[in-house]
């Protein structure tokens, strides 16, 4: 029988942007490809977008917040994952000097950071490039790191559209966001009941593959929750809530159907308020969702992502 | 020596009226005039005959092409040609209509209904016509559920697209002239390709839904995963008309020409076939791995619907376009009776295969051709 996973997640903490852009203002700066009234409604209202050197703060500021939160020590955390599915320039300080050295190659965002949150024995692991997936890829792999350690696990999350980029990937609005949570054996809530990712790398060519993505996303959505509900012994009813990446209302309207969850289970709040982000949704909205005790203890909570690259996500934990 | 029957043909050049042209020349002895579309190919007799698979030597004399169209007063015919023609016609076979759904009510009626009535004048205007054919479609029922009898038209259930819409007012038309014509009629379920060759002559909705399952661009389908899909083989539906219409007539009897639950894949089965042959004919098809689109209720797939409407990637509009105009009638079961065929052909349950039986050669045939792309002149 498949063994199920035995971690929990604790100090779930996150932090965006100050600037704020509502839709109309996208439009203006033309930031946006489809109509205004299109995103409106599919949900979207605001997103938000980090200056220049913000992001690297924000990823700083949220991973404080998760270990003070979490009320660990620093020396209790023996590794830092740091994901970024745009790649991590963001993380780093500009180079004071202009000489270009190929050693400038080996400057490491995660190093960095975990020398900046004083994590000077923690291990260190980069990922990237599964897109807005990244969270459950460094769930999960968190999950194995621990059984080689006693100690706990900081995961951060954080992604920045490049100046210039639009605002809009493939009808949803992004914002720049960074988010952060302790992944231990030992947690005393949210605990992971089951994971499932179906990777499809025969889409790995995003622009090339739109169409036949779009098409895919609901069969694969379909398939990944009902592989993970079956893994976790558990059926539509007994989900409490969903924690959706913060796509397009319309998208979460039709999944509601396929999975025989009631929209009124999907927490959609986040949508128009923040919309968006590459990686960091989910955290977001169970922060937001545990600051307002919306959740009791033993609530089964699904967790659905969809990721370029492409790979379709479902965690179930139990909170 | 002066042929004493005549038969008038519209829809010749189609996939069922082209079928049904062959099986009369080449089992009857009568004299054949074709009306071929103003805008068809310009041919004369004998690349037809030879375009149609048959030795011209040995019939270009019993047959005449004249071209018209259906949707003009008097066939858009001269006073002298269509007086000619009313006058040596015994038997009129209307197949001409147009097929596509994504028509306009307006203009699937100008072609399917006033066509008709212009067909109908003809035969109101041949004082030696013994036969009236008509060939329509078993949709006819549109949104109607459950056992559709042959008997049966008038309904006030609605319809799924505009070919549903006037192929029924063009039989409801015909209805009204029934004390005054023998008129048949043939409602055909959809044709899906020859069962010995799995060729196509015309690609419809049904290759049209394949070909986007096949470029992995089908997401959902609305139905039920029992649905029965009724496709039939053309060499079968025409050569049952040409019995019915030519060894069998009898006015004022419907015909649903039609496969039944017995010889049919439910939708299901269908998608799943379908995934199994492409990957079967192509590994490379089968390496994408895509997933297979979901078998949904109506409000979810207008719901998919409307939203591939906003967005502007136009391959899934166009795809989803071109789904809304025949996928809804999925959404409304419905089982068509034969009582009445299988009284006068009763063979035919036995000569008709099940559909597995011949639809891969239809696949192959849409995957070879490129879906009519590729086909060999």
């Amino acid at each position: 029988m498949r063994q199920l996973p035995t971690i929990g997640i604790e100090g779930i903490a996150y932090s965006i942007p100050q600037r704020r852009f509502s839709i109309d203002e996208l439009s203006s700066a033309h930031k946006i490809v489809s109509s205004e009234a299109a995103l409106r409604s599919f949900g979207f209202e605001y997103c938000h977008i980090a200056e220049r050197d913000e992001m690297r703060t924000l990823l700083e500021s949220s991973a404080r917040k998760t270990i003070a939160d979490s009320g660990l020590a620093v020396a209790d955390i023996g590794t830092l994952i740091l994901y970024s599915g745009l790649g991590f320039e963001y993380a780093l300080p500009k180079k004071i000097d202009t000489h270009n050295s190929p050693l400038d190659l080996f400057r490491y965002p995660v190093a960095r950071l975990a020398n900046t949150l004083g994590l000077s024995h923690a291990r260190t692991f980069a990922l990237s490039q599964e897109g807005c997936n990244g969270l459950f890829s460094a769930l999960a792999l968190a999950e194995k790191l621990l059984d080689t350690s006693e100690k706990h696990t900081l995961c951060v999350f954080g992604d920045m559209l490049p100046d210039g980029v639009s605002r809009e990937i493939m009808y949803n609005v992004m914002s720049d966001a960074a988010a952060s949570a302790i992944v231990r054996h030992d947690a005393k809530k949210n605990f992971v009941r089951s994971f499932s990712t179906l990777s499809h790398p025969y889409y790995w060519d995003t622009p090339t593959c739109e169409a036949e993505l779009l098409a895919a996303y609901f069969p694969m959505a379909l398939r990944a929750i009902s592989n993970a509900l079956r893994d976790a012994g558990l059926t539509p009813e007994d989900i409490k809530w969903v924690i959706p990446h913060n796509v397009s209302l319309r998208s979460w309207e039709i999944l509601a159907k396929l999975i025989c969850i009631p929209e009124e289970r999907i927490w959609l709040s986040n949508i128009a308020r923040i919309g968006h982000t590459v990686s960091t949704d989910h955290f977001i909205n169970l922060a937001d969702m545990e600051k307002a005790n919306m959740l009791k203890s033993g609530d089964k909570l699904l967790f659905f992502g969809f990721g370029f690259g492409a790979s379709w996500s479902t965690m179930i934990i139990e909170h | 020596m002066k042929r004493t029957s005549s038969i008038f043909i519209t829809g010749g050049t189609g996939t069922v009226g082209g079928d049904v042209l062959r099986d009369l020349l080449t089992y009857t002895s009568e004299e054949v005039t074709v009306l071929v579309h103003t805008r068809g190919r310009d041919e004369d007799s004998i690349k037809f005959l030879t375009r149609l698979g048959l030795n011209s030597a040995m019939y270009s004399s019993r047959l005449t092409l004249i071209r018209g169209d259906i949707t003009l007063p008097k066939l858009g015919l001269d006073d002298a040609t269509y007086d000619s023609l009313s006058q040596r016609t015994t038997a009129i076979l209307h197949s001409a209509a147009s097929t596509r759904f994504d028509l306009s009510l307006e203009e699937a009626r100008r072609i399917n209904v006033n066509g008709t009535e212009n067909v109908a004048q003809l035969a109101l205007a041949a004082p030696r016509l013994k036969r009236f054919g008509f060939v329509s479609t078993a949709y006819v029922s549109g949104r109607r559920t459950g056992t559709i009898l042959e008997t049966e038209l008038l309904h006030n259930s609605g319809f799924v697209n505009s070919y549903e819409q006037s192929k029924y007012e063009a039989e409801n038309y015909l209805t009204t002239l029934s004390t005054q014509l023998p008129i048949a009629v043939y409602r055909l379920s959809t044709i899906i390709g020859d069962s010995r060759t799995g060729h196509v002559s015309h690609f419809t909705a049904p290759h049209q839904a394949l070909r986007i399952m096949y470029l992995g661009l089908a997401s959902m389908i609305p139905g039920t995963t029992e649905y029965s899909i009724d496709l039939i083989p053309s060499n079968v539906a025409s050569h049952a008309i040409y019995k019915l219409f030519t060894e069998h007539f009898t006015p004022k009897k419907t015909y649903h020409i039609v496969a039944g639950k017995k010889h049919s894949y439910t939708l299901k089965e269908l998608i799943d076939v379908s995934f199994a042959i492409f990957a079967e004919i192509s590994p490379e098809w089968a390496a994408r791995n895509y997933p297979k689109p979901l078998i949904v209720d109506e409000v979810t797939f207008d719901l998919f619907l409307e939203s591939a409407e906003m967005v502007d990637n136009v391959i899934i509009r166009n795809v989803l376009g071109a789904m809304k105009h025949f996928a809804h009638q999925l959404n409304y079961p419905k089982d068509f009776s034969s009582e009445e065929l299988v009284k006068v052909l009763p063979d035919i349950e036995k000569t008709l295969p099940h559909i597995r039986e011949y639809y891969p050669k239809v696949v192959e045939y849409c995957f070879a051709t490129n879906w009519g792309k590729h086909v060999s002149k």
